[in-house]
């Protein structure tokens, strides 16, 4: 329940971004990860929960709070060590990109 | 399946073999000889340094002489027997490893080089990126503060097969005394050689040499390799070489699980390079104390006790190993991950302690006993950057594509580019002092090597490392980072910086660094 209500609150905020991911708000958990979201998985696996011992477990995670994680990423509030790897990753990505992405990783159970 | 057979069959024979002599006899053709000298440089035969005759053999030794190094070099085909069946490997000097050298800072190396391969096979891929010309080859001195240019440490020359090349090394005065090495180092082919075995120790001497507790100790020489030979005779594609676990049946000196002597109380001072192709190897011998003396060659602060040693290929690391009581010890290499890749442990050596007044030891061996205590002596121009010394900040970042029409479809990547022979991915001035974060956004570690001047290692994933040890080679951890400090000092011109994972290199994770005077 608790992870419904997270998730239909990230929703709810992202509106234009469900649009044109409408298979992703029917069925999160079984639609592949948009595709500018492939470089994640390599890392954090393919269902969010990673083979690399030092690699955080997102899969279920809460949205906003990843969502909000990614954005201190790319903003460089979150720095050094690893942070800079995120960074990386997170650099080309657009607002509506890291809150489907969020989201994404939110629905994985 | 009668292959599969007979490899089976010739492994158990090498494991059985008293210290896989088998091996040393046959691919050291030297070690029958007895020290020769010419005007410059000595050449000591492989040996055990106990003088038993089923102990690890050092490998042959050439020395300096009146500070020149001459000798002739050459790539060519050895014939050897691996664990996996008998094979032709492209090595240096018919030998496997290559012979070790040992010079004075301040020497010259002059070696007349010989590519005795034969020709290239035509159908050759073009693109820079495409592991291609396996006959084609050069030397690099890994680790030497040397120039990068002209006959020197130039990774760019390609030497054709028939072709002879003189190489002459001015090693500088002031040069770190340590362990360092030499292995091919043209794009394209690095891989395929260096995973066949062609490698050798370089040793310079000084620094920890003069510690009375190290000089009084036995000094071994272990080179660790996996080589790999071609799938029905010569290697003549990467493919054997491209998975992650290709390297199965690691040797030492050329030997499959030798025999590793020591007496009873006594302390060995062994100096081991990592001359593998792709997998990091860390070590320990379980029941035995092994001290950490110095890294890349280069001194740590104190003689330090480890559980567990780690290198990576490219790596050197000098320790201190004692004997404890009689019997039978294993140097093993534990159950690992690398990166995503799980990796199975390996039995590397037989360690056997032996009583101290053991008859097969020659009267007037070198015996010592001592662990040096207190600071280590280190070396004087390997001074602490400081940050008010820094002249510029540099992000580097490691990646890999996927791209149709390359090697397995891959390009390693640094800062998003593949390697380009011709551009200048770093313009620097001589005398600069720079400060270089190392990002690597792949799932495995990256052991990163940059040419001609070392680094001091500042922090790994952001803990800052407080012995902030120089090195030429660190392993930028899966999805970390690493952020080193480096000066430009004595030599312009070009060379490179690149992964020590050598498929990775020849896959495009390599670029230039370009020091203008």
């Amino acid at each position: 329940m608790m992870k419904q209500f997270n998730l239909s609150l990230a929703t709810g905020m992202l509106a234009a971004v469900l649009v044109s991911s409408a298979a992703v708000a029917d069925d999160p958990q079984n639609t592949p990860i948009p595709a500018f979201g492939s470089q994640c998985l390599s890392c954090h696996g393919e269902d969010g929960r990673p083979e690399l011992a030092d690699v955080p477990i997102i899969a279920g995670q809460q949205p906003i709070y990843l969502a909000n994680a990614l954005r201190h990423y790319k903003s460089g509030e979150r720095t050094n060590g690893q942070a800079l790897v995120m960074q990386e990753m997170v650099k080309n990505l657009s607002d509506e990109q890291i809150v489907a992405l969020a989201q994404w990783f939110g629905a994985q159970q | 399946m009668t292959k599969i057979k007979r490899r089976t069959f010739l492994k158990g024979a090498a494991a059985l073999s008293a210290s896989g002599a088998l091996l040393h006899h046959f691919t050291s053709s030297t070690a029958v000889q007895a020290q020769s000298s010419g005007p410059a440089g000595s050449t000591l035969p492989a040996r055990s340094p106990l003088g038993i005759s089923d102990d690890l053999f050092n490998p042959t030794e050439y020395s300096s002489i009146d500070g020149r190094l001459v000798k002739t070099m050459w790539m060519g085909f050895n014939k050897v027997i691996l664990p996996s069946g008998p094979t032709i490997l492209r090595n240096f000097n018919d030998s496997l490893p290559g012979p070790t050298l040992r010079i004075n800072a301040g020497d010259t190396l002059e070696l007349a080089f010989e590519n005795r391969l034969p020709e290239n096979r035509p159908d050759q891929p073009t693109e820079v990126n495409i592991p291609n010309h396996f006959n084609t080859t050069n030397l690099h001195y890994h680790g030497f503060h040397v120039s990068p240019k002209g006959n020197s440490d130039n990774v760019y020359l390609n030497i054709e097969p028939g072709d002879k090349f003189n190489y002459v090394v001015q090693v500088p005065k002031d040069h770190p005394a340590g362990s360092y090495w030499y292995h091919p180092h043209r794009h394209g082919s690095v891989s395929a050689q260096v995973a066949q075995g062609a490698a050798g120790m370089a040793i310079i001497k000084g620094a920890l040499d003069d510690v009375p507790a190290i000089k009084e100790a036995v000094e071994r020489v272990l080179v660790i390799q996996a080589p790999i030979p071609g799938v029905d005779g010569i290697l003549d594609s990467e493919d054997p070489i491209w998975p992650l676990d290709a390297e199965r049946d690691f040797l030492v000196n050329g030997e499959y699980k030798p025999r590793i002597y020591i007496r009873e109380g006594e302390v060995q001072r062994w100096r081991i390079l990592h001359a593998g192709d792709a997998q990091f190897f860390p070590f320990k011998i379980d029941g035995l104390e092994i001290y950490e003396i110095g890294r890349d060659g280069n001194p740590l602060p104190e003689a330090r006790l480890v559980e567990e040693v780690h290198l990576s290929p490219g790596n050197r690391v000098d320790v201190l190993v004692k004997g404890a009581t009689p019997g039978a010890y294993l140097l093993r290499r534990p159950f690992f991950d690398q990166g995503k890749q799980s990796l199975p442990p390996v039995h590397l050596a037989n360690i056997y302690v032996i009583p101290a007044n053991d008859s097969r030891v020659p009267p007037g061996t070198p015996f010592g006993r001592e662990i040096p205590k207190g600071p280590l002596p280190d070396n004087p121009i390997l001074v602490d950057i400081t940050d008010a010394e820094i002249t510029h900040r540099r992000k580097i970042v490691l990646g890999v594509e996927d791209v149709k029409g390359y090697f397995h479809d891959t390009l390693f990547t640094i800062n998003d580019e593949p390697f380009d022979p011709k551009r200048d991915d770093v313009v620097s001035k001589l005398g600069s002092v720079e400060e270089w974060t190392l990002i690597n956004t792949t799932p495995f570690p990256h052991p990163i090597h940059i040419h001609v001047n070392p680094f001091q290692v500042m922090s790994v994933n952001g803990v800052a490392d407080p012995d902030k040890p120089w090195m030429d080679t660190i392993a930028v951890p899966a999805a970390g980072t690493v952020v080193f400090r480096t000066r430009f000092l004595d030599f312009d011109g070009r060379y490179v910086m690149h992964c020590h994972i050598l498929p990775h290199e020849d896959t495009g994770m390599m670029i230039n660094v370009n020091i203008e005077p």
